[in-house]
């Protein structure tokens, strides 16, 4: 970078212990001459607003996965030994906090408890819902291998839950500079062109009109339940299987949930459990994704995806 | 403390709203942050995903609140890590990683010295001024609340290496802020 960087220079000011403390949020002993990456360091953690539609989105969501999961610790404790046992509805969940559609497929099947159904649909009603694609890069599900990343069908009767989302989106991020640029509003954006409309319009006409196509809006709309079984319920096989690839796996499993062990492991994979050797990192995310072929969607896509799209 | 953690972790667990919503405000600002800065286009995207991915496995995390916010934020940079990937397979992404320290004219470090106390400025600058090692072991230090141990687990070195590149980091950037700064 610029010649000034160099790091060993005259910044002697500031020493080891010093950069240590501020990191940790101590004033250093002596901060005259590094007054400016206090206030840096100060701004980083500074609160941010909160935005408590999102955050009932996201609460919702959550707790529709995890109270669709046999998650009684114990359960979970016993789990561990059995880990097959996962039970669809957990993985149908899953989807559902991940994909917007997921939510639908959730409630289409009836695996949300009614509690957690009514949160997430209200939820949705009028949230800005990120609308990852199924298929896409987000949902890492069948990421790579289909040449079209699959996503709600816009046309269909997903249009009407994907113009509420591209609204609420459009009205919360603005200030983002966030860009609707998930595959599912890709999707909206053709439909749209595909009748020379712009969005708003196509929108407008969805929303407005009711038009009988996206009419159920909150549950049946998204996307179409099939698809986010497909990608959802598999998920959880990598995990569970692997002894958590998914959540240690992800990275070199510091803590948890392999184990019993305590929060943080010194070094990146201690056990010698296949945790962490899977070198890619694509692995858990592959957890969501390895799965359409044991879903029966077929024609092996999976290993498409675990051999062929990574790197 | 632990002991409370735990209590609300199982409550999570179980779906309950309160232990839900109160990991998520303990979580989220740190984590959009962290993901703003590193993938501003996709964050809420990313961070969605991540939450997705705590919520099937919460059932099997154990640990307290530090270790929590790491798993989370390990989760959180393999999301950034595979989303990156698959961005350069497809070649849709508009700033590869390397094109932002060019945008750095943009951001006037006087400003977040002088009155700026905005957090995503603030992780912005991080990540536009330190090399790519340097910037993660500030923003996890810092956003993620871990200490070196942690951090260095979490990248996979050893604690004295992580130690070495705060202090680099740190003198880095305030060189950068002194260049600009009203020394006082």
């Amino acid at each position: 970078m610029s010649p000034s960087d160099d790091p060993t220079g005259d910044m002697a000011f500031l020493s080891s212990d010093d950069a240590d403390r501020l990191l940790s949020g101590i004033s250093p002993l002596e901060t005259s001459d590094a007054r400016g990456v206090e206030r840096l360091l100060a701004a980083l953690r500074s609160p941010m607003s909160s935005d408590e539609a999102h955050e009932q989105t996201a609460v919702a969501s959550f707790a529709a996965a995890s109270a669709a999961a046999p998650t009684r610790l114990d359960d979970a404790r016993s789990q561990r030994m059995n880990t097959r046992r996962v039970p669809l509805k957990l993985a149908v969940a899953a989807a559902a906090v991940v994909l917007l559609g997921g939510t639908a497929a959730a409630a289409a099947t009836g695996s949300l408890p009614d509690s957690a159904q009514r949160a997430v649909s209200h939820a949705l009603a009028h949230v800005s819902v990120d609308v990852p694609e199924p298929g896409g890069d987000s949902g890492h599900a069948a990421e790579g291998h289909d040449a079209s990343p699959v996503g709600p069908d816009a046309t269909g009767p997903a249009a009407h839950g994907l113009c509420t989302a591209w609204a609420a989106r459009n009205r919360t991020d603005a200030d983002r500079g966030h860009s609707g640029d998930s595959t599912a509003f890709s999707n909206l954006r053709k439909a749209a062109h595909d009748q020379g409309l712009l969005v708003k319009e196509f929108c407008a006409e969805q929303l407005d009109g009711g038009r009988g196509s996206g009419a159920d809006s909150d549950h049946g709309a998204p996307t179409d339940p099939g698809a986010s079984g497909d990608h959802g319920h598999p998920a959880v096989t990598p995990g569970p299987t692997g002894r958590d690839p998914g959540a240690s796996g992800d990275h070199p499993g510091q803590h948890g949930s392999d184990g019993d062990h305590g929060p943080v492991v010194e070094t990146p994979n201690p056990g010698g459990n296949g945790t962490g050797s899977d070198p890619s990192h694509g692995e858990s995310s592959a957890g969501v994704a390895q799965v359409p072929a044991a879903s029966g969607t077929g024609d092996g896509h999976a290993n498409g995806n675990a051999a062929g799209s990574r790197p | 403390m632990d002991a409370s953690f735990d209590a609300v972790v199982d409550a999570a667990r179980a779906g309950e709203e309160w232990a839900i919503t109160h990991l998520y405000r303990e979580l989220h600002p740190r984590l959009l942050r962290y993901l703003r800065a590193r993938e501003p286009g996709s964050a809420e995207d990313l961070e969605a995903e991540v939450w997705g991915a705590i919520a099937l496995r919460i059932h099997r995390f154990e640990g307290d609140a530090v270790a929590f916010r790491a798993w989370a934020f390990a989760i959180a940079r393999r999301r950034l890590a595979d989303h990156r990937r698959s961005a350069a397979r497809r070649r849709t992404e508009p700033v590869p990683p390397g094109d932002l320290d060019a945008a750095d004219g943009t951001l006037d470090p006087e400003a977040i010295v002088l009155d700026g106390l905005d957090g995503e400025a603030a992780a912005a600058f991080v990540v536009r001024s330190l090399p790519p090692d340097q910037a993660d072991v500030v923003l996890l230090r810092v956003l993620a609340g871990l200490d070196v141990e942690h951090v260095a687990s979490l990248l996979g070195k050893r604690p004295g290496t992580i130690r070495v590149l705060q202090h680099r980091a740190l003198k880095r950037l305030e060189r950068r802020l002194g260049e600009k700064r009203v020394t006082r």
